[in-house]
């Protein structure tokens, strides 16, 4: 599948960044094109591989590139204003040959969280092609304001786009990591099941095809009724045989009965693990309207029947009949299972994020009424005995 | 007759010419001595060339009786022949101080063998020729035979030169010869050109022009090798850097992660 991925605000611009290192790394050819909008000047020059001319600096009038310091309100009102800036860049994208675009943004900061929804509205009016929104969640420690801020973002760029994908931070912040390193493997788990996910139709030269395509469809149909969707991922290294050679011929007679069975439970329990323990968004899996499974690993390592059996079993937990599956065939001694669920309702941590904002935002609004009361009461005296000067 | 027999016939032949030939110089005068004598020497100095003869009485001498001369070109060449008997002893002597002798050889006075050596200076040359260098040769020692009806023959290997030179002559031609060298190796024809002025200058008896000349020409030799050299090495470098790049980038390159799923 082939993405136009605009990264909005410093954690969106981050991931793509790290989507294109990904790209030209392991050769996915996911990445069509790529451009970085921010409100402040300092986290567009911090990235190295979105390019120069792709990089746009919104609000310039406004902010003067600083940033809108996590107003999300102001974030929407300067994209809003600027949006032909963001157009500009998006008409260099040869919009033809992608599948569909892909806004990435941090939902707990100003710029993503505001502007996203906006761009997302603006990219609907005008294209054909879904527009999917990846959604960053802060976590529960990163405090009120940047939940209240991602609470209602999460509610205005649902709206807005075909399908958001949510990213929580607080299901994989580990405890007693640098800032810098903690933020950078949680990038790069994003981009690495996203990228498995999204990668799984693209067949380049001398690529095994699959038995079973993904092809950007199946990912389109199964994000197509809306909503939203996680993403489970799991990997487990195996030996890579050399299917080519004439010893392991003369092996793999005797035990290919085994390696069958091995291969299939093997693939089984990676799905189970995939949807059950370690999903970008943690939910209660019954109830997904749809899901998409990606096996992915070298071709003698994958067998229909394992993958075959894990969609049967994402069937039962799910409650669906909409599974779609498929092998993506990959030389190199992993196998991976990709369990994309669409439609998830039952999701505890986006309800206590709304417990969370919602308190938060009462605590803002009393302290406003309160802070007029309390100045009023520092500055003026008691008997009312002085008088300003004008 | 086969082809065996043939060839077998022409070998015998071979055989036969060579064994007449040896025979006919057996009996010429020996002349031994000039191998130690100096090939070379400058002008003004003093020179020695001794040599000792035998078979005084060969074919190529049919008389039992003849004259035995000398000559010489040294300046004020000091002749001492002494001619010996068959036990060694001293017969007759001659000791001259011009420019030939004579003595007389005589088999009835049991004259056996001679000795002869001639001292004297080199004399200053007027001729000088690179290319050949006979032209600056002395005559350091000439035997002949008079014979009894007054025939002078010149012996056979019985002349002896000594090339002669000047100080001047010795820089002039050692620099050219070394030009020369530098010149054919490394295939320089503007090189060649100038030795052959300096070849020139050496032939007029301008020595220091020809020494300056050749030196130049050996210098731009030398210096345009460098350079080649240069050039060989600084491309060698660049390549090997080039290489050595290469492999640092491929193989931080190999170092990367590439691994889709993990």
């Amino acid at each position: 599948m082939k993405l136009a991925m605009i990264g909005f605000g410093q954690a969106g611009g981050k991931i793509v960044d790290k989507f294109l290192e990904y790209d030209a790394r392991t050769g996915s050819g996911i990445v069509q094109a790529a451009i970085a909008v921010n409100t402040a000047r300092a986290d567009l020059m911090g990235l190295q591989n979105v390019p120069q001319e792709s990089r746009v600096l919104i609000g310039q009038a406004r902010v003067k590139g600083h940033g809108v310091g996590a107003d999300n309100e102001l974030g929407a009102e300067i994209t809003e204003e600027d949006i032909d800036e963001v157009q500009g860049a998006i008409d260099n994208v040869p919009v033809h040959e992608i599948d569909a675009f892909l806004i990435v943004a941090g939902l707990g900061g100003g710029t993503g969280s505001g502007g996203s929804p906006v761009l997302a509205k603006h990219l609907k009016r005008i294209y054909t092609e879904p527009v999917y929104g990846l959604g960053v969640l802060p976590g529960s420690d990163e405090g009120g304001i940047y939940t209240l801020n991602a609470a209602r973002s999460f509610q205005t760029f649902v709206r807005e786009v075909d399908n958001l994908l949510v990213f929580d931070n607080d299901a994989w912040r580990k405890t007693g990591e640098s800032v810098e390193g903690g933020y950078a493997e949680i990038n790069d788990e994003i981009v690495r099941r996203f990228g498995v996910m999204f990668g799984a139709g693209e067949v380049g030269l001398g690529d095994d095809v699959a038995e079973s395509v993904v092809d950007s469809s199946e990912i389109i149909n199964t994000l197509a009724g809306g909503g939203v969707s996680t993403v489970g991922y799991d990997a487990e290294t195996v030996e890579e045989y050399n299917s080519g050679g004439l010893l392991s011929r003369f092996k793999s007679n005797n035990k290919d009965d085994m390696q069958t069975a091995n291969t299939t439970n093997r693939i089984t329990s990676l799905v189970r693990k995939a949807a059950l323990g370690r999903l970008t968004l943690p939910c209660e899996i019954e109830g997904a309207e749809r899901a998409l499974l990606v096996v992915s690993g070298p071709p003698e390592h994958l067998n229909r029947k394992g993958i075959e059996r894990g969609r049967k079993w994402l069937e039962e937990q799910t409650g669906s009949m909409e599974v779609r599956g498929g092998d993506y065939p990959v030389h190199e001694p992993n196998v991976a299972a990709a369990v994309l669920l669409s439609g998830v309702h039952n999701v505890p941590r986006i309800k206590e994020l709304q417990q969370v904002a919602i308190e938060a935002q009462e605590n803002i609004d009393e302290i406003q009424k309160e802070s007029e009361e309390n100045l009023e009461s520092l500055v003026e005296d008691n008997e009312d005995e002085l008088d300003p000067l004008f | 007759m086969n082809w065996i027999h043939s060839s077998r016939a022409v070998v015998l032949g071979v055989l036969l010419a060579v064994a007449l030939l040896t025979a006919g110089t057996v009996g010429a005068v020996q002349i031994a001595g000039f191998d130690d004598a100096p090939d070379s020497a400058e002008v003004g100095e003093e020179v020695s060339v001794e040599v000792e003869l035998t078979d005084l009485y060969g074919d190529n001498v049919p008389d039992d009786e003849w004259t035995l001369t000398g000559d010489s070109e040294l300046g004020g060449a000091d002749w001492t022949v002494i001619v010996r008997d068959a036990g060694g002893d001293e017969v007759d002597r001659v000791d001259p101080v011009n420019e030939s002798f004579e003595v007389g050889i005589d088999r009835d006075a049991n004259h056996v063998t001679v000795d002869i050596s001639v001292t004297g200076d080199i004399p200053e040359i007027d001729e000088f020729d690179y290319e050949d260098p006979e032209v600056e040769e002395i005559l350091a020692m000439e035997l002949a035979q008079l014979t009894a009806d007054g025939d002078r023959a010149t012996l056979a290997d019985g002349t002896y030169y000594i090339h002669a030179y000047t100080e001047e002559s010795r820089e002039a031609r050692t620099a050219i010869d070394d030009a020369h060298e530098a010149a054919e190796d490394a295939d320089s024809d503007s090189a060649r050109d100038d030795v052959d002025d300096a070849i020139t200058f050496y032939n007029n008896g301008e020595f220091e022009s020809a020494a300056n000349t050749a030196n130049s020409a050996q210098e731009s030799v030398e210096s345009s090798q460098q350079t080649r050299q240069l050039l060989i090495f600084g491309g060698a470098a660049v390549v090997v850097v080039g290489l050595l790049v290469g492999v640092i980038y491929y193989w931080r390159e190999s170092q990367k992660p590439t691994s889709k799923l993990q």
